[in-house]
């Protein structure tokens, strides 16, 4: 019988795909308190398991055009990156706890390894990543990873930080414009002008929110502070003190938390093209902030129950604020002839918490 | 319609033949053995069970079903969906996992086990590693803690005011004390007024000891000093003050790994010290203390009541049972100074 092909779109020459976030909070929720205590009780043997369930969940709720992403990860290789990752952590943390002279050592170690785990790690990504069935791929260089991410990174400090807008221009470029999804090449085309700008903006509202946390923790020594005599008394204070300082400090930290991912999201997802077809961003730093600043306060309250909303809430704004433009149709993407690439990468940069991503 | 069975599950999904992007409609049928019947427009076929792989089924969200050479398909969440891949994945073990990650009553169970898992794992576990892992932590850096608290300590303490006399009686307890534990390296006194704290004494991390003056003049005898002092050793020994460090940045390590937001790690770094240095050491740890004390006290010819007598001292005049490490939870002092009798 004939069954008319209501999924695929009619094409124009241009239009606009946003991309869509169908998952729920309370559904997923429950996913991750389940996982969470199956990964507990199995001292973490679980967690690959967990890892991919949560992967198929975001993934599995994504949309564009009509289909969702789908994510091909599989437990027992990203398990065995896992053991390996905490071996390296163990043999990390004894090597630097040992001898402090080793630890120069074990510097210029991590210096020549994270480069390579970051290439794998891409790579593993982009590679059990799909839609509609065609996989991404990452063809970025060893060279321009020893680059970024040794050479550069060595600088960092060198150069007081001035070259931080410039290493993360780097860092994106090395992420986006080596993506390929099929055999379709992926461009990134922010200019580090533009990342200057970022971090000036950055740098100023950080000042600003530093100088509002500084102030407002002064308003409260002054305020409660008296000269006291019981020593419990004493401790009382300084730990309110502390406690207030502390707070402050969590709230302005997710505060530039979310302007950086607004700031840098916008220069690095929304500057890069799958071939024609231009992504762009509307991630307003200002939402964002508040977003992370909600987040972080009621996972606090919540003692981390929230985590599980917090995350879907980020997601759903993040992912709802991005579109493509098509130029042209999106049926006609060819894959690429499939290689298998080891979770190892990716799972040590989980560990080691590298942040390889926008 | 394939015919025969009606009753066969049946779902709509989108196919993807793995070449290209195209996105086909189709409809999906079980067929016999486990094998999927596909019928699209224009094109029909099978696939044997053997040759599919079904992806773990998570939430409402998109499943999808692996077949040959990169094709897929993708069904929507629902009904129709579930029922046919629960025909070709029916395993106990997905269906369990299902079951707790939907049932509201099981994330409900969830939580609780969590609150319990978690109360026990800081209850005993992080003590436990913290133990383990104070002795692995550097001399140098365990210096460096130490004199940071000992900074943060002379915002609140005035300098010492002892004159001549007592100043070189209290140098010379600490020389003595320090005879009797040769292996410990790094020992430093500091001495300073009580004010708040009044007659005192704590260990620092890496070695350094603070005494206020009126500890200095309340006791009747040197050798109580020197009680002191070893029993402050023992701390030091058995590394309780970075114990306590540790776990409580084990602690807020975990609260922060768990909550995934990396980026204030740094800020709240830097305060730790400060408010860990205030917890107390446990009853445990002052017997421990105590025995050390002790022991050492006998090693080097001194009376063992010196310890009992300064902790009555102590309690008399501040009324906080035994040396008054700030804040502490301390076992009665009665108990303790019964145990030097013995
Ligand atoms: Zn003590």
């Amino acid at each position: 019988m004939p069954s008319p092909n209501l999924l695929a779109p009619i094409d124009h020459d241009r239009r606009t795909e946003r991309l869509s976030f169908t998952g729920s909070g309370a559904e997923y929720f429950r996913i991750w308190i389940a996982n969470t205590l199956l990964s507990i009780v199995t001292l973490g043997i679980y967690s690959a398991w967990a890892k991919v369930r949560k992967e198929r969940y975001f993934y599995g709720h994504t949309h564009l055009a009509g289909t969702s992403f789908d994510y091909h990860g599989r437990p027992i290789p990203i398990l065995k990156g896992r053991l390996l990752a905490a071996a390296l952590f163990v043999l990390y943390g004894v090597a630097t706890q040992t001898s402090p002279k080793l630890l120069v050592a074990v510097v210029v170690a991590y210096l020549a390894i994270v480069p390579w785990i970051v290439v794998k790690a891409l790579q593993f990504r982009a590679r059990v990543s799909s839609w509609r069935g065609i996989r991404f791929a990452f063809d970025g260089s060893f060279g321009e990873s020893y680059f970024v991410f040794g050479l550069l990174t060595v600088c960092l400090p060198l150069t007081l930080g001035l070259i931080a807008p410039y290493w993360w221009f780097r860092r994106h470029r090395f992420s986006f414009h080596n993506l390929r999804f099929g055999q379709t090449r992926c461009t990134f085309s922010a200019l580090p002008g533009q990342y200057y700008r970022a971090f000036l903006t950055l740098v100023v509202i950080g000042l600003a929110i530093a100088l509002a946390a500084v102030f407002l923790v002064a308003v409260v020594v002054m305020v409660t502070f008296v000269e006291v005599e019981d020593p419990g008394e004493a401790t009382a204070q300084g730990l309110l003190f502390v406690g207030v300082g502390y707070a402050t400090g969590i709230v302005g930290g997710s505060m530039i938390n979310g302007l950086a991912r607004g700031l840098l999201g916008n220069l690095s997802l929304g500057k890069t093209s799958v071939g024609p077809h231009a992504l762009s961003t509307r991630f307003d730093p200002g939402s964002l902030a508040w977003i992370q600043l909600v987040n972080t306060v009621l996972i606090v309250l919540t003692l981390g129950l929230y985590i599980p909303f917090a995350q879907i809430r980020l997601a759903k704004y993040l992912i709802s604020n991005t579109a493509l433009e098509v130029d042209g149709d999106l049926d006609s993407f060819v894959a690429n002839e499939s290689n298998s690439v080891s979770a190892t990468g990716g799972e040590i940069a989980d560990v080691f918490d590298i942040d390889v991503g926008w | 319609m394939s015919g025969g069975e009606m009753n066969a599950p049946s779902a709509r999904a989108q196919y993807f033949d793995g070449r290209n992007s195209r996105s086909t409609a189709v409809d999906v049928t079980l067929a016999e053995q486990g094998a999927l019947a596909i019928r699209g427009d224009g094109f029909a076929f099978d696939v044997p069970r053997a040759a599919l792989r079904v992806g773990a089924r998570v939430g409402r969200s998109t499943w999808s079903v692996e077949l040959e050479r990169g094709a897929s398909l993708a069904f929507e969440a629902g009904p129709d969906a579930e029922r046919l891949l629960a025909a070709l994945d029916s395993s106990p073990t997905t269906r369990w996992i299902q079951r707790l990650e939907r049932s509201g009553r099981w994330a409900a169970l969830c939580v609780l086990s969590l609150v319990v898992v978690t109360w026990l794992f800081v209850k005993y576990g992080v003590p436990a590693l913290a133990a383990r892992a104070a002795v692995l932590v550097p001399p140098d850096v365990e210096r460096a803690i130490g004199a940071q608290g000992l900074q943060w300590i002379d915002g609140w303490l005035d300098p010492s005011q002892l004159s001549d006399d007592r100043r070189s009686a209290v140098e010379a307890a600490f020389e003595r004390a320090r005879t009797a534990v040769p292996d410990l390296t790094g020992l430093r006194l500091e001495r300073r007024a009580g004010g708040p704290l009044r007659a005192n004494a704590f260990a620092l991390p890496g070695g350094i000891v603070v005494m206020t003056d009126e500890l200095a003049h309340l006791v009747a005898h040197d050798d109580e000093l020197v009680a002191v002092f070893l029993h402050e050793f023992g701390h030091l020994e058995r590394h309780h003050g970075m114990r306590r460090l540790l776990e409580g940045s084990i602690v807020a390590l975990l609260s922060l790994l768990l909550t995934s937001d990396v980026s204030t790690v740094a800020s709240v770094g830097t305060g730790l010290p400060a408010v860990l240095l205030q917890a107390g050491y446990s009853r445990a740890e002052e017997r421990e203390a105590d025995a050390f004390a002790l022991d050492a006290l006998e090693r080097i010819g001194v009376p063992r009541r010196a310890l009992g007598d300064v902790l009555v001292r102590i309690e008399a005049e501040t009324g906080s049972s035994g040396i008054p490490e700030i804040l502490s939870t301390h076992p009665e002092t009665s108990s303790r100074v019964d145990a030097t009798r013995r």
